[in-house]
């Protein structure tokens, strides 16, 4: 197809994500809200309830992160790291991970991460919001997800107003969709840790 | 609607989403690219033909921001600084802005961003990639006419072929906030600024 039949046959097909996009946002917008527990979590300097982790914003998004055995959730992180100013003039944004908190300390050193972290080990914070999946057939072994999980304060209650799974060409990472434009697209591309 | 089924139907819009995220990706493959002139642009180290851009990849990734004047396109900017080092793995990865290079260089430390700039003032560049409309707008507008966006080049030989473009604007792919945003209780208010209190 002639270059310029091309873009405007990706403009089109982006505006009919667009409307999707605002359907999405309307189904967002109805949802009932779960209450859920104020899970004890920790931080970096100790024990923190996840109420405590709102500060002073009303909706809160905590990232469930796999940890640093997972390139792709740490190519996640390096994205939100990039726009954590914007994220956290909204709302409270805090990663979670499975990892003890000196190792988690010492990975976001590395990578210049500028977000709070806080650590699930020991709690049943994200198995019990789903982004924990059991051994099952195909999968040999117990594992996390990776998600996002928004909550809101409401008086003394947290509810739960919206959560997702994460994953390549999602909304939540813009890799893919550069990758996607290229001749030969994603193709096995992987993320790494670092790049020789 | 409960919260279970109201995550069921979000799933199921994000899945037809996913599904038009395919039929883009099929439409970009049958794309003939546009052979594109190799022109001279502002370099920090001096004039850098988009030829030179490429650096050791086949494959360039050319940003169109507005420029200082536009806190939208810089926190488009700071997502990608953010993974620039993932993007820069597999293409060239260049931000083109109006500005001179002086306040370029500037405005980058002030935001510790990394990746390559080059200043597209006094060039065709932007204009012939249609990411420029003197048109329809005044000389002196605060906007001066550009927009914002991606375009994609391919080395092949001697030529510089145009593989893509596209607009950015809120709720796209190429940037994470509004995507997580859409997530909160709406708030159409919210703009994105240089710097928060």
């Amino acid at each position: 197809m002639p270059y310029a039949d091309t873009i405007a046959a990706l403009k089109t097909k982006r505006r009919e994500i667009d409307v999707l996009r605002a359907e999405m946002r309307e189904l967002q917008g109805a949802i009932e809200p779960v209450p859920v527990a104020d899970y004890e979590l920790t931080g970096w300097d100790g024990p923190v309830r996840l109420s405590q982790l709102f500060g002073d914003k009303r909706d809160l998004f905590v990232i469930h992160n796999m940890g640093t055995r997972c390139s792709y959730c740490t190519m996640w992180a390096d994205g939100f790291n990039g726009v954590y100013e914007h994220l956290a003039d909204r709302a409270g944004f805090v990663v979670s991970t499975p990892n003890p908190i000196a190792t988690q300390q010492q990975f976001a050193k590395s990578r210049g991460w500028r977000f709070p972290m806080v650590s699930h080990e020991g709690s049943s914070f994200a198995k019990d919001m789903g982004y924990w999946q059991p051994k099952s057939e195909g999968r040999e072994s117990d594992m996390w997800w990776p998600g996002v999980s928004v909550f809101q304060k409401d008086g003394e209650r947290i509810l739960r107003v919206s959560d997702t799974d994460l994953g390549p060409h999602d909304d939540f990472c813009s890799v893919w969709h550069f990758l996607d434009l290229l001749p030969e697209q994603a193709n096995r591309w992987e993320p790494k840790f670092r790049y020789g | 609607m409960t919260y279970a089924d109201s995550m069921t139907a979000i799933a199921a819009k994000r899945a037809e989403m996913a599904a038009l995220g395919d039929e883009l990706k099929a439409l970009q493959a049958k794309v003939e690219p546009e052979a594109v002139e190799d022109f001279v642009l502002a370099g920090w180290d001096g004039p850098v033909r988009l030829s030179q851009l490429f650096g050791d990849k086949r494959d360039l990734i050319v940003i169109h921001n507005m420029g200082t004047g536009c806190p939208a396109c810089t926190m488009w900017a700071d997502g990608f600084n953010g993974v620039y080092d993932h993007l820069a793995s597999r293409a060239a990865f260049v931000v083109a802005s109006p500005n001179p290079v002086a306040t370029q260089k500037q405005f980058a430390k002030s935001r510790g961003w990394r990746f390559p700039m080059v200043s597209c003032e006094g060039s065709q560049f932007a204009e012939v990639m249609r990411y420029r409309h003197r048109d329809d707008c005044e000389e002196d507008e605060a906007d001066g006419g550009w927009n914002p966006g991606v375009s994609i080049f391919r080395r092949e030989g001697d030529q510089i072929l145009r593989v893509s473009d596209a607009e950015f604007g809120d709720g796209d792919g190429f940037c994470v906030v509004f995507s997580l945003f859409d997530m909160l209780p709406p708030d159409a208010a919210w703009r994105p600024k240089y710097k928060y209190d």
